[in-house]
């Protein structure tokens, strides 16, 4: 597409040449620190931290004396006080809460539905992990990461990460699967 | 900034529900954006606490915390469904779904093994399909052989997902022309077999760039390779609705550098 945009692209991998994955991984943190300050729309002022941070480096044609992501950490504290200011974001709690209460059964039944097919997609391997990872209660847990940590060979918190990445994507496929049925 | 000890476990639950005094607050809001692995540790948590509340297991104070925090967004609204779903199959215990058969082991061993080059078909489960008129597939002088069954009639309710398959080769990637994929009407997924020449990696980050615009409009992270007796295989499904009618370029990448290991141009026709 422009220039503009590879510009932007370049110097948010700060050399590594990640071909865009930078940029993508930065929208998702960025995503995730918005939804944790209680935001309705995440995306949108995920969005709107990039397209500011790209529209300085490229009125500027440089932007020195800080890294690309703390960069990107300062623009997106602005966006969030400006959003905290305004009026679209009051009351948006009690009102989700309103309507994860009315939830009917058909629609948990095609919640399982989904996530039944998502695991379907999983390689057995994965699956396997993803269901024993998030499986029993709060004590039992321990002990089941601590024998699927031996059984992988991975240390605890690469079995965590793992199992992380895993379950975004199954709330991903799921969260799609949804919206098509 | 002077180093700090990683925050333990517990201090991470406390900054996700709000309760760490302002100062450290801050500094894990700006390392969520700026660390990547504090950010990934973070979301791990996150998880956790989802589960914990999906089952009941927060304190009455916490739980209000976790709503407020949470339930504002549509990313905390996916998280807690997911978490309530995984807890309410734990209860139910896992159906026998007899149309999930198909698994991307079997399918793409078979498929690597019947053809030499590259394969589009589509399969809907469990159901015979009679042939596809022929402006359905790729031009034959120019594509290897097609195997392909019709899907049924596009607006069919259906609860199972329809969808397309590629198998992509190496070799292809020099090609001209690069292979056509036709998407019919009414298919949710693509689900791509990419072929691998030899490396040393076994985990995959796979990306679809627009060639147009130069932007990736899917990704998918961590994809472990299968091996297979004609090499090393990545399998990934794409909603369909992720792609238009256009020229694409599926990238795969591997190592800490994520560095290029395969990239294969590919054509999208949608009906």
């Amino acid at each position: 597409m422009s220039t503009d945009f590879d510009a932007f692209i370049e110097w948010l991998d700060a050399g590594a040449a990640s071909d865009g994955r930078s940029y993508t991984e930065m929208h998702a943190r960025l995503v995730s620190y918005f939804a944790r300050k209680e935001c309705a729309t995440p995306q949108e002022l995920a969005d709107e931290t990039l397209a500011r941070v790209a529209r300085r480096l490229r009125e500027e044609g440089a932007i020195t004396g800080v890294a690309p992501a703390q960069y990107c950490y300062i623009v997106a504290r602005f966006v969030l006080l400006e959003y905290l200011r305004s009026p679209e974001h009051k009351g948006g709690e009690l009102r989700d809460v309103r309507d994860r209460e009315t939830t009917t059964d058909p629609e948990r039944e095609r919640r399982l539905t989904c996530l039944d097919d998502c695991l379907g997609r999983l390689e057995a391997d994965d699956r396997e992990l993803i269901l024993a990872y998030y499986s029993g209660d709060g004590a039992g847990r321990i002990a089941v990461r601590r024998d699927l940590a031996a059984k992988y060979g991975l240390s605890p918190n690469a079995l965590m990460l793992r199992a992380s990445r895993l379950r975004d994507r199954l709330r991903t496929c799921v969260a799609a699967c949804r919206k098509e049925r | 900034m002077p180093t700090q000890a990683p925050p333990s476990d517990a201090t991470l639950v406390r900054y996700l529900l709000g309760t760490l005094p302002h100062e450290d607050e801050e500094r894990f809001d700006e390392l969520s954006v700026v660390d990547p692995r504090f950010a990934e540790r973070l979301r791990a948590i996150e998880h956790d606490l989802a589960d914990a509340y999906a089952r009941g297991e927060l304190s009455q104070p916490d739980r209000q915390r976790w709503e407020r925090r949470f339930l504002s967004s549509p990313q905390g609204r996916d998280d807690l469904r997911l978490a309530e779903a995984l807890a309410a199959r734990e209860r139910r215990g896992p159906v026998r779904r007899p149309s999930l058969p198909w698994t991307w082991g079997l399918a793409a061993a078979a498929s690597l093994a019947a053809i030499a080059t590259v394969t589009s078909y589509l399969i809907v489960q469990r159901r015979a399909m009679p042939p596809a008129p022929s402006s359905a597939t790729v031009a034959p002088e120019r594509r290897p052989d097609i195997q392909r069954t019709a899907p049924e009639k596009p607006n069919a309710p259906s609860a199972e997902p329809r969808f397309v398959a590629l198998a992509l080769a190496p070799a292809l990637r020099s090609l001209a022309e690069p292979p056509r994929l036709v998407i019919p009407a009414g298919t949710t997924e693509v689900r791509l077999t990419l072929r691998l020449e030899p490396n040393e990696y076994s985990r995959y980050d796979v990306s679809i760039g627009d060639v147009a615009s130069h932007e990736d409009i899917w990704m998918v992270a961590g994809i472990d390779a299968l091996r297979t007796p004609n090499g090393k295989v990545l399998n990934a499904v794409v909603p369909a609705t992720a792609l238009r009618s256009g020229r694409y370029l599926v990238t795969v990448r591997a190592g800490r550098q994520r560095e290029i290991i395969e990239s294969y141009p590919l054509s999208i026709v949608l009906q």
